[in-house]
């Protein structure tokens, strides 16, 4: 009835900017709905065709309209107000798509949302207020009881030119202005100077030019279909995409000297906001989401198989990570090859007694702590990903899978096929290992077509147990953790996650995933077939780098899809 | 000492590292009764209570008779109000098999909105993706026409929501205000209550203190409405569509500041409400269970308690009449410790192999839950009522059968009779395998909603039978 759904699954994989398909799999399933396995745009395989990126061709894809997320609304009302409350934290969770939360496509604003906004803004303006001094220097004066309420409007005027470029990250247009001034005076009927220029700053905070990121363009001579985006916009751009926060004066002031205009003066100021200290909390937040860790905080375990593993450790191991690829990017030779092998990780004191480290570091800080290389190899290795990929008790191999396929290899499986009772529990035998419990999987050939992709990638990590620390033993036996990567540019048998890991490293796949990932959070959506000269550009600057990381980040700010729109009339295009 | 409004709230929220917050203006106010409202028409109050995983199904349905029936084990915490209870066993969740995605979601997509999922980017944990739901969820629809004049249409209470440390997707939503929008739950029972309860009951001049700060921003989203216009003049047509659905929630916030806040002879704002990081996860906060491991969904109970008792007092309060209690969300990544469950709940479905006994007794609990939430509802005094007596609470999961995730024969449960829109007393209706959709059409009948459709046409064949 069924072809041979391994050379099924082999025959249907093919390159396609980067993007592989396991849709193939539904072969063995032949009543799975439409749509399973699809890539996660949407599409079938079919329809995203490389495309060509001819010399000269301008191709900047699609420029969703993007909404300020939660850890951006949080940096940037720190940069423009001093506040340190984090109000982000406290509006409804981002719809997240890709993996990310700045995916402008799925980011909708619920009732919920709206009322938190207006609640934040009157937070931030009671705040605000009386540090109005900082703003302008009649402030004071008009702030005083009696004040005389000609000299208290201009003041109300001046910290409306002050305050509104730099809430609306330009120049204000006088309409925008006039209208502002029209609420002061409207509000001070009711209200007295401090009441009503709140209500200003709480207005310009509610409105779109803050918490959306708008732009203005220019013409490109000689090419009607696409538009340059203007300096105020790639200001915006830069300062979002490497610090998650709005521009700073230094930026601010670049723009209006008229020195970012070109690609080449992008990369110059993208080269010196990437020494920044900002950007590592953009780094970290980027790997939070690519490596899925945000939810390792609150995960449990087997107290009683486990009973170091209190609910302190979680966040711990979130930040051993976070510090880990912090320093990946930021610290050694920063390319994905250390990213994958590299044999340190950081710990303090709690996590080394955690992890059963003899003269390992003491107190809170972190310190980068050299690992066994036989052992360890990479951020693949990171008790984080390895314990949130895990149950309460047991490994599992096939989130590992899953999550290595999808965000490594940018393989999207489709979901198991509907009445399926998972049998790992049905094996009598209580010493049974995982690899047991998993076996019907490769046995059963309507489980095989798919699973022959999955668990021998995750049963690979067998040596490292729920908690994501190494075992030698399971159940009393000696782990086997062997496994093949299937239908990859690297495709073969491995032993242990140290074959696995350097496989990986070695893959050009898995190169383009971790392009694509970061073309998807820099750019707010995820890619189309228009993105082929963005795309081709980053892959072939990541390649030409060795994979350096840093120049993979810098490359993005000089893509088409960066440094352009695509003409309103050109924007029906699917 | 600063009084509940808006104002206060930053000296309130800042204070982090405060254990229960010591809110002494709040103390005050408990027990305050509020003005009688004018009885109208009799208020009627639409619930949905929702758990996920499914249930036992031998030991959920009752066996013997339609009445008279003997409570099986999951439901037995529900005894004291078994005279409530209209049992539904028989209904499909329909748009299921149809949808894309894995099961959970579907099951979720289509619980309220009678409609299958649809491919979209939404990536879930075991593979596959889909897009959001492309309907109202009923509870909006009967909001909407309901909760003309109360400050909130709906509200939506999550406890322990979301368990896989990310946001809305079509895995863990089940409320939505129009397609392909999700409306998620509150999550951190303190900005709940700030939301829910501002300017509730207070002194006069507190009142009219909140008035003045309705006043100022009726000013602030007028001057931003200018600015949206403003904007979406000159965008392009998708980004427009944005802004004005934007826009169009800054309004209905501005609509809402001229509803009433609270008014019934039992309004009471509910006290010792936490924020959910200060709740204590070795015991749960009151010392009312140990377990042997420390972990975050320690806080459950404590947040389903303070999450419920929300619920009924903005229902006894009139700030809204329909409302939504999600206990957290399809292949839930909570753990039941105080139950000495310290898998996850997806685990003992079917995850780590199913095991039945600890499904039943996680089923239970969650029916203890309700049970607690029936009892708060008939402490609220109307009259010669109580609040009980005018609501009907939706009970259902996402899935029938844990480990298979069967569509078939799902566990919808109605309790109480919206004040006669129902016949309840204690009945197992049994059905052949009806859509779901039936039943969505009739909740939305009951509450006045003309139609006989709701959710996806192709799976509906009219009201369902027996209700009444």
């Amino acid at each position: 009835m069924f072809e041979d759904p391994t050379s099924s699954c082999l025959r249907s994989l093919g390159l396609a900017l980067g993007l592989l398909s396991l849709s193939a799999c539904n072969q063995a399933s032949p009543d799975a709905p439409l749509g399973d396995g699809r890539l996660p745009n949407g599409k079938t395989p079919e329809q995203v065709t490389p495309g060509t990126c001819t010399e000269g061709s301008i191709l900047p894809g699609p420029s969703p309209l993007r909404r300020l997320t939660r850890f951006e609304y949080n940096n940037t009302l720190r940069d423009l107000l001093g506040d340190t409350t984090a109000p982000g934290n406290r509006l409804p969770l981002e719809e997240q798509s890709l993996g990310f939360d700045n995916d402008a496509n799925v980011l909708k604003v619920s009732r919920l949302l709206a009322e938190a906004y207006v609640g934040a803004t009157q937070l931030l303006a009671d705040a605000a207020v009386p540090e109005l001094g900082t703003w302008v220097s009649c402030a004071a004066q008009a702030q005083a009881p009696g004040s005389d309420p000609v000299q208290a409007e201009q003041c109300a005027s001046q910290f409306i030119d002050a305050f509104g470029p730099r809430a609306y990250r330009r120049a204000l247009a006088p309409e925008e202005r006039a209208r502002m001034l029209a609420l002061y005076t409207s509000a001070r009927q009711s209200f007295d100077f401090n009441g009503a220029v709140g209500a200003v700053i709480e207005a310009m905070l509610l409105s779109p030019q803050f918490l959306y990121r708008l732009e203005s363009t220019l013409p490109v001579a000689g090419n009607p279909n696409v538009l340059a985006v203007d300096s105020w916009g790639l200001a915006s751009r830069l300062s979002y995409f490497l610090w998650g926060s709005m521009p700073d004066p230094a930026l601010f002031d670049v723009v209006r000297a008229g020195q970012l205009v070109t690609a080449a003066d992008v990369r110059a100021q993208a080269e010196r906001m990437f020494d920044d200290p900002r950007t590592r909390s953009v780094v970290r937040h980027f790997n939070r989401y690519w490596l899925d860790i945000g939810g390792v905080d609150g995960q449990t375990k087997d107290a009683a198989l486990f009973p170091d593993y209190t609910s302190a450790i979680g966040p711990l191991l979130r930040q051993q990570t976070e510090n880990f690829v912090e320093h990946v990017y930021f610290g050694g030779a920063g390319t994905l090859n250390d990213l994958l092998t590299a044999p340190y990780t950081f710990m303090n004191g709690p996590l080394a007694t955690f992890h059963g480290l003899s003269n390992g570091p003491t107190g809170e800080a972190f310190v980068k702590v050299d690992l066994d290389p036989t052992r360890h190899s990479g951020v693949l290795t990171e008790p984080s990903i390895l314990s949130w990929n895990a149950t309460a008790d047991r490994t599992h191999p096939i989130l590992r899978g899953v999550f290595i396929r999808r965000k490594f290899l940018c393989q999207e499986p489709p979901p198991p096929p509907p009445g399926v009772v998972d049998s790992r529990g049905t094996i009598a035998d209580p010493n049974a290992t995982e690899r047991e419990r998993l076996a019907i999987h490769s046995q059963d050939p309507i489980c095989a077509a798919c699973h022959a992709s999955i668990e021998p990638i995750g049963l690979a990590f067998e040596n490292f147990d729920a908690t994501g620390r190494w075992r030698d033993l399971e159940g009393g036996r000696p782990v086997d953790a062997t496994g093949h990567i299937l239908g990859t540019d690297v495709e073969g048998d491995v032993n242990g996650a140290i074959e696995l890991t350097q496989k990986l490293a070695q893959s050009e796949q898995v190169r383009q995933c971790v392009a694509l990932n970061w073309f998807r959070f820099a750019n707010g959506r995820g890619e189309t077939e228009q993105d082929v000269c963005s795309t081709q550009r980053v892959n072939q600057r990541f390649a030409d780098s060795g994979g350096n990381l840093r120049e993979l980040v810098l490359t993005m700010t000089q893509t088409d899809a960066f440094l352009y729109r695509m003409a309103p009339s050109s924007e029906a295009m699917p | 000492m600063r009084i509940h409004q808006p104002f206060s709230r930053r000296s309130l929220l800042a204070t982090a590292g405060a254990a229960t917050l010591a809110l002494p203006w709040l103390e005050a106010l408990s027990g305050q009764r509020i003005a009688k409202a004018q009885a109208a028409t009799p208020i009627k109050r639409f619930l949905v209570f929702f758990w996920p995983g499914g249930v036992i199904k031998d030991q959920f349905w009752p066996t013997g008779g339609d009445t008279g029936f003997e409570l099986p084990y999951i439901l037995k915490p529900m005894e004291a109000f078994r005279d409530r209870l209209l049992l539904l066993d028989g209904l499909d969740l329909k748009p299921m098999p149809d949808g894309v995605g894995q099961e959970h979601a579907k099951g979720m997509g289509a619980l309220l909105t009678g409609r299958a999922l649809g491919p979209g980017e939404f990536a879930f944990f075991n593979g596959g993706s889909a897009d959001f739901a492309q309907g109202p969820s009923v509870d909006h629809v009967i909001g909407q026409h309901i909760g003309a004049q109360n400050k909130f249409k709906t509200l939506e209470y999550g406890v322990l929501w979301p368990t896989y440390g990310s946001g809305p997707t079509p895995q863990n939503i089940i409320n939505y205000s129009a397609a392909g929008q999700p409306a998620q739950p509150m999550r951190d029972p303190y900005q709940a209550f700030m939301r829910v309860f501002a300017g509730v009951g207070g002194t006069a001049s507190e009142a009219d203190a909140f008035a003045l700060r309705n006043k100022k921003t009726q000013l602030v989203l007028d001057a931003a409405a200018k600015e949206f216009e403003a904007v979406s003049a000159v965008v392009g047509m998708e980004d427009r569509a944005r802004l004005q659905e934007h826009l169009a929630r800054l309004q209905e916030v501005g609509a809402s500041l001229g509803a009433g806040s609270g008014s019934g002879e039992s309004c009471k704002v509910p006290t010792g409400i936490t924020s959910a990081d200060q709740i204590n996860y070795e015991t749960g906060g009151d010392g009312s269970h140990q377990t042997i491991e420390t972990s975050t969904s320690n806080r459950m109970p404590i947040i389903g308690k303070q999450m419920m008792d929300m619920a009924v007092m903005s229902l006894a309060c009139d700030l809204t009449r329909v409302a939504t209690v999600q206990w957290t969300d399809a292949a839930s990544r909570a753990s039941f410790p105080w139950l000495n469950l310290h898998e996850n709940h997806h685990f003992y479905q079917h995850d780590g192999g199913f095991q039945q006994q600890p499904c039943a007794d996680i089923c239970k609990f969650f029916m203890e839950q309700l049970a607690y939430l029936c009892t708060q509802l008939s402490l609220v005094k109307e009259g010669d009522k109580t609040l009980l007596d005018s609501t009907t609470i939706l009970v259902a999961s996402e899935i029938s059968d844990p480990p298979s995730h069967d569509y078939r024969r799902a566990p919808f449960m109605l309790v109480g009779d919206a004040g006669g829109a129902f016949k309840t007393g204690g009945r197992h209706l049994k059905y052949d395998a009806l859509p779901h959709n039936n039943l969505l059409v009739s909740l939305m009948n009951a509450y006045g909603v003309p139609g006989e459709t709701f959710g996806e046409e192709r799976y509906c064949t009219g009201p369902l039978t027996g209700l009444i």
